[in-house]
C-alpha cells in the first residue's frame, strides 16, 4: 500500500509557480527524502500533504484516504521547519497540550511523553520553560510533539537542523525503528549524509521533480562522486553544464583548504 | 474535549506569565482609580434655571464661590427680564434644552423653594442643593431677626419663605457623583480594551510562531479553535469584570442602581465581542506593534461613539455600529437607572449578535490559514 500518494499536484502564490505536477509514491514503511536548494518547493510541498495547504491542482492520498481528511490528521505527525513552542509553556506542557489535541489522556498521555522525551533526550529539562530551551532542545521538543501520538505518517521539515551528531544518529536510528514498525516518513533535508539514509529520495528544484531513486541512482544519475555534488549537479543543472560547474566546486573546496 | 483543552492551555501560559496577568488584572483597576481622581475634580461653570423665584436666590447664588453658576430664565434669556413659568414640564425642558444643571422655583400657595436637578451630572447636583439649601435658611435666620425689631411691619411686607428646600431630581438621584455618569461607561470601555488588545495579541503570536500552524495540522476542528480561545479569555474577563466591578463599587463608591450580575452579564458580553473581533482582526497584523495600530483604528472611535459624550446629529447614528454603544446603553440603565433584563434584553442581544458575527467570521478566516 501507499503510505503517501502525491500525484500531479501543483501549486502557486500569485504569479510564482512554486510546485509544478508533483507526482511522487511513497511506499508505507518507508523513509523517503525531498532534496533541493533553497526555495525549491520542500517545504510548500510537505505543507499541502499535511493539509495545511491546498493544491490548485492534483490529489494527494495518504494511507489510502483523499485528503482532506481529519482522521488522516490524526493519524499524521508533522514538525515544522521552524520549533513551533510557547515559549511560556514548559517541554512537558507543550507535550501534553499536543498530545492531548491528538486524543491521547491519562496515562497514555504519560507514558507517551516520557517516552518521546527519552527518545529526544531532553529528560533533565522537560519541567522547565521552553523559553529557555537552547536552539537544538527547540528542535529536539519540536520532534518529539510530532511523535507524542504514535502517528503512522511522520512528516518531517529539517528536523535535524542544530541538533549535535551524537543525537542525529540517534534520531535516525529511531526513525529507522519507526519505519520497520510500517511508519511512513517523509523528510525534507539539506543534509546529504541524511539524504543517504533515507529508502528513496526526490530531488526537487524550482518546484518540479528533478529525478528520484535511491542515492546511489542520484548520484548516478548526475554523474557525480557522492551525494553532495550530485545534489550541486542538480541544483545548478541547465543554468550552467554541471561538469563545469562541478570543476569550480571542487576548485573552491581545493582554494578553502 | 478540545475546546476545554485549549482553554486550559491558554490559562496556564497566563499563569506562567505574571506579567500579562497583572497587566490584564491591575492596570484596569489602576486606569480606573485615575480616571476617578481626574473627574472628580471639576470646576467648570454650571447653568441653572431660575423660574418664579425670588431675587434675592440668584443674587445669593452668585456670591457662591464653592460653584461657579450661570442663571438664566426658562427660555434661555436673561433671568430678570423675563415672563417666568412654574410648570415641572416647563422647567425640565428648560434644563434639557440648556443642558442646565438645575431649575430652581417656587409654589406660591406656601412659599416653598423647588429645586429640580440634572442628576447625571451628580457632582454638580449635589453642589447645587447645597448652596440652595444654605441660602434659604440664612434668609430665613435673617428674616425671624427682623420678625423680632419689628413685627408689625414685617408682617404685612415680608413674605416668609418655608426655609426648607423641596429637591427633586430629574435624573439620577443625590447618591452618586460626577464619576457614576462616566464610570458606567468606562467599565466597559476598559474591560473591551484589555481584553481586545490580550487575545489579538495572544492569537497573533500563535500565527506569527507557528503553534497555530501546528494545531491546524492536528485533527483539531476550526471552530474548536474559535470556541477554546472564547473560552479561555472569558474565564480570564469574568476575572477581570468582577474585580473592576468590585473595585469600582467597594473602593471608588460607584452606584449601582440595579443588579450586579446585569453588570456581570454585560461586561462578559463586552468582553467576548472584544476577544472574538481581536482574534478576527490579529489575522490583518504581522506583528505586535501592527496589532497596537487597531487601538486608534478600533477601540478609540468607539470610545466617543458610544454615548458617553454627546454627539451631533450624524455621529450618533454612527455610535449604532459599534459594540461599545450597547454596553454602554445597557450598563447606563443598570448602574445610573436601576432597570433590568426586561429593559436591556436589546442591547444583551445586539452584544451577542456582533459576537457571534465575529465568531464566524473567524472560523471561516481560518479555512484560509488551513488550507480547507
Ligand atoms: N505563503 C507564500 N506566499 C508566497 N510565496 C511563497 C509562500 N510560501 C512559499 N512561497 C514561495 O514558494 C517557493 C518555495 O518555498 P518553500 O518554502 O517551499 O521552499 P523550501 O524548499 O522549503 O526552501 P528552504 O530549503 O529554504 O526551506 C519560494 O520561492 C517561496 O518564496
Ligand atoms: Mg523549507
Amino acid at each position: 500500500m501507499n503510505g503517501i500518494s502525491i500525484q500531479n499536484v501543483s501549486k502557486s502564490f500569485g504569479k510564482k509557480q512554486a510546485l509544478s505536477d508533483i507526482s511522487l509514491r511513497i511506499p508505507a514503511g518507508s523513509i523517503f527524502g525531498l532534496i533541493g536548494p533553497s526555495g525549491c518547493g520542500k517545504t510548500t510541498l510537505v505543507k499541502i500533504v499535511c493539509g495545511l495547504l491546498k493544491q490548485n491542482s492534483g490529489q494527494i492520498e495518504i494511507l489510502g484516504t483523499e485528503l482532506p481528511s481529519l482522521s488522516i490528521a490524526e493519524k499524521t505527525g508533522y514538525m515544522a521547519q521552524s520549533a513551533a513552542l510557547y515559549p511560556n509553556l514548559t517541554g512537558r506542557e507543550n507535550l501534553s497540550f499536543f498530545g492531548r489535541l491528538y486524543g491521547l489522556t491519562g496515562n497514555e498521555l504519560r507514558d507517551r511523553i516520557s517516552y518521546v522525551t527519552s527518545l529526544v533526550g531532553l529528560e533533565d529539562d522537560i519541567d522547565i520553560r521552553t523559553e529557555n530551551y537552547s536552539g537544538g532542545m527547540n528542535q529536539r521538543l519540536s520532534l518529539a510533539t510530532a511523535l507524542i501520538h504514535d502517528p503512522a505518517v511522520l512528516i518531517l521539515d529539517e528536523p535535524t537542523v542544530g541538533i549535535d551528531p551524537v543525537l542525529r544518529h540517534e534520531i535516525w536510528d529511531e526513525l529507522h525503528d519507526l519505519a520497520k514498525k510500517g511508519v511512513t516518513i517523509l523528510i525534507t533535508t539539506h543534509v546529504m549524509d541524511e539524504a543517504e539514509k533515507c529508502d528513496s529520495l526526490a530531488m526537487l528544484r524550482d518546484g518540479k521533480v528533478l529525478a528520484t531513486g535511491s542515492s546511489e541512482t542520484l548520484i548516478r544519475k548526475a554523474g557525480a562522486k557522492d551525494s553532495e555534488q550530485a545534489f550541486i549537479a542538480f541544483g545548478t543543472q541547465l543554468s550552467k553544464p554541471h561538469s563545469e560547474d562541478l570543476a569550480e566546486h571542487n576548485k573552491q573546496k581545493g582554494e578553502l583548504k | 474535549m478540545k475546546i476545554r483543552t485549549l482553554a486550559l492551555r491558554i490559562f496556564t501560559q497566563l499563569r506562567h506569565d505574571r506579567r500579562t496577568m497583572a497587566l490584564v488584572l491591575l492596570a484596569p483597576i489602576l486606569v480606573l482609580g485615575l480616571l476617578y481622581l481626574v473627574l472628580s475634580a471639576n470646576d467648570s461653570t454650571s447653568t441653572i434655571v431660575l423660574g418664579k423665584a425670588p431675587s434675592f436666590i440668584a443674587r445669593e447664588l452668585k456670591k457662591q464661590d464653592d460653584i461657579k453658576l450661570k442663571i438664566i430664565a426658562p427660555d434661555g434669556g436673561s433671568w430678570n427680564k423675563h415672563e417666568q413659568t412654574t410648570s415641572k414640564a416647563a422647567l425640565k425642558k428648560a434644563i434639557d434644552d440648556n443642558s442646565a444643571a438645575a431649575a430652581l422655583t417656587m409654589r406660591k400657595k406656601d412659599m416653598k423653594v423647588k429645586l429640580y436637578l440634572d442628576g447625571s451630572d451628580a457632582g454638580t447636583a449635589a453642589k447645587i442643593s447645597a448652596v440652595t439649601g444654605k441660602i434659604l435658611q440664612e434668609k430665613a435666620a435673617k428674616s425671624q431677626k427682623q420678625l423680632m425689631r419689628q413685627l408689625p411691619v414685617s408682617l404685612q411686607t415680608q413674605p416668609r419663605i418655608d426655609p426648607s428646600l423641596d429637591v427633586v431630581y430629574i435624573y439620577g438621584n443625590e447618591s452618586g457623583d460626577i464619576f457614576d455618569n462616566y464610570g458606567a461607561a468606562l467599565i466597559g470601555i476598559i474591560v473591551f480594551f484589555f481584553v481586545f488588545l490580550l487575545a489579538g495579541i495572544n492569537f497573533l503570536t500563535e500565527r506569527i510562531s507557528g503553534t497555530l500552524e501546528k494545531m491546524l495540522a492536528s485533527p483539531i476542528r476550526r471552530y474548536e479553535i474559535v470556541f477554546g480561545y472564547t473560552l479561555g479569555f472569558s474565564i480570564l474577563a469574568l476575572v477581570q469584570t468582577a474585580l473592576v466591578t468590585l473595585f469600582a463599587i467597594y473602593v471608588i463608591g460607584l452606584k449601582v442602581a440595579g443588579s450586579i450580575w446585569l453588570v456581570f452579564l454585560i461586561n462578559l458580553l463586552t468582553a467576548i465581542c472584544a476577544l472574538t473581533l481581536g482574534i478576527l482582526l490579529s489575522s490583518l497584523a504581522n506583528s505586535e506593534f501592527q496589532m497596537m495600530q487597531f487601538i486608534p483604528v478600533i477601540v478609540i472611535p468607539q470610545v466617543f461613539l458610544c454615548g458617553m459624550f454627546r454627539l451631533s446629529g450624524g455621529w450618533d447614528i454612527a455610535g449604532h455600529l459599534v459594540p461599545l454603544y450597547y454596553t454602554n446603553n445597557a450598563l447606563q440603565d443598570v448602574i445610573l437607572r436601576g432597570r433590568g433584563l426586561s429593559d436591556i434584553w436589546m442591547e444583551v442581544l445586539v452584544l451577542l449578535g456582533f459576537s457571534i458575527i465575529f465568531i464566524a467570521a473567524n472560523i471561516t478566516t481560518l479555512r484560509k490559514e488551513r488550507g480547507w
